[in-house]
């Protein structure tokens, strides 16, 4: 990457990260001493998760690893601006080790390196070809 | 070469005995159940009306979901959400973003308790269930997105739209074992002023600030406050949330209402009296405002702080008026 547009790309992630502390602030601030809905939630919660403050990095964070997975750039944000802050922690913190529901396809597919392996090694006679 | 032949094949033989094992796994939840019927359960149900999109490879998320919304009242095509919950690189859909894009559809998305009794009673209630299945081993995982829309006691079946397949049947036990590897995992989208028959108060409240936070429809969200109050009538927090919602959206007057419903009901519950004076200051109510505002500072609790700044505010307000 060459160095302007490393720039540009700095320049846009400020904005950006501009932008949304500018939304955030704007829904607190219309209220600042009203007990909100979210803290009344929290306070019901057996099992409270308390929302990190590090909200920014763990946007920036599972933004590098959904496009690192073939998420497009341009549906990336609509994507990150669906998740409540809990489960922004949870992709950050371990989408690598997450299932991914695929279907059924997949699973023939599966099954059928199974017995093209089993075939192989003489377990099976599925394939007389192989 | 020849260890490795070796090598290889007890790999597969412990691989097939690995299998073999989990088949004669008991599925204790179905056995209960069909032992020991819950009366409050019918014999047989099937939701009507659920769409079916048959799946396009890898891509049960998307037709799993556009099922589900479909179900909820909400026509949208698996093409449209592929975009939304589709990750190319693990070829195939995250449970979280199967959750945020519902949400993102104007629904309230709530995640059931993992009990076949609380699937079962969910369907019998008209809400389909979408699951997460692990239809391979624990060690091969064959992860998978369906939507169980019936059961039937007599046949110990559920009906799923799945994959490619609409009404496809299966016996009670292998679905539970494939849900069982996938944690009992399952989600239900109630249309709007309809909460989900096994949900709990605490869990729907965080689903709706969930719901708020990210599409929040005025409409939508008071449909929902207002089933879920008839249902928990006496727990403030849901009360507090539909008065919020009103503040939130500038209705002053009907947030102030809903506000002292609640300090009727439960006189020293200090957020109503807190935000109730926040609605009286928008109302121009000083005087009222800096009771309430005392009534919270007096009865504090957790949100102490909070209840002085909103007492001081007050205090400047009504100095700065004379």
């Amino acid at each position: 990457m060459n160095i302007s547009s490393c720039h540009w790309l700095k320049r846009f992630v400020t904005t950006f990260m501009i932008g949304s502390l500018l939304s955030v602030g704007l829904q607190t601030a219309a209220y600042a001493d009203v007990v909100s809905t979210a803290e009344l939630a929290a306070q019901t919660q057996a099992e409270t998760q308390r929302q990190q403050i590090g909200g920014f990095l763990a946007r920036d964070d599972v933004r590098s690893q959904l496009l690192a997975h073939g998420v497009s750039p341009e549906a990336v944000e609509d994507r990150l601006d669906n998740l409540s802050a809990a489960e922004m922690q949870q992709l950050q913190d371990r989408m690598d080790e997450m299932p991914a529901g695929e279907g059924i396809l997949g699973a023939v597919i599966g099954i059928l390196v199974i017995f093209m392996l089993l075939d192989i090694a003489g377990v099976t006679d599925i394939f007389p070809a192989i | 070469m020849r260890d490795m032949r070796v090598a290889t094949r007890l790999r597969l033989v412990a691989l097939v005995f690995a299998g073999l094992l989990t088949a004669c796994q008991t599925a204790p939840q179905s056995r209960q159940l069909t032992s020991n019927w819950p009366q409050s359960l019918p014999d047989a149900a099937v939701v009507a009306d659920v769409p079916f999109f048959p799946q396009e490879l890898y891509q049960c998320g998307p037709a799993a979901l556009a099922t589900a919304l479909g179900a909820s009242g909400v026509s949208v095509h698996p093409d449209a959400l592929v975009d939304q919950v589709f990750v190319p690189g693990r070829q195939g859909s995250f449970q979280i973003e199967m959750v945020a894009t519902g949400r993102s559809y104007n629904r309230l998305v709530y995640t059931i308790e993992p009990s076949l009794s609380a699937l079962l009673t969910e369907v019998a209630n008209g809400n389909p269930v979408l699951v997460l299945q692990n239809l391979g081993l624990d060690s091969l995982p064959q992860w998978h997105f369906a939507v169980v829309k019936g059961f039937e006691r007599a046949s110990s079946e559920l009906v799923l739209n799945s994959g490619v397949i609409e009404d496809y049947r299966v016996a009670l036990t292998v679905f539970e074992r494939t849900w069982a590897r996938a944690e009992h995992w399952g989600i239900t989208l109630p249309e709007p002023g309809e909460i989900p028959a096994t949900a709990r108060f605490d869990r729907v409240l965080q689903s709706l600030v969930d719901l708020e936070n990210t599409s929040g429809d005025f409409v939508v969200l008071s449909e929902y406050y207002r089933a879920a109050i008839n249902r928990w009538s006496e727990e403030p927090e849901l009360r507090m949330g539909y008065a919020n919602l009103q503040l939130g959206n500038d209705f002053y007057r009907e947030a102030a209402n809903s506000y002292e419903q609640i300090v009727l009901l439960r006189p020293e519950y200090a957020p109503a009296h807190n935000n109730l004076a926040h609605a009286l200051i928008e109302l121009g109510e000083l005087d009222e405002a800096a009771y309430h505002a005392e009534q919270a500072v007096r009865f504090g609790g957790e949100f102490k702080e909070i209840y002085a700044n909103t007492l001081q505010q007050i205090t400047r307000a009504r100095a700065a008026q004379r």
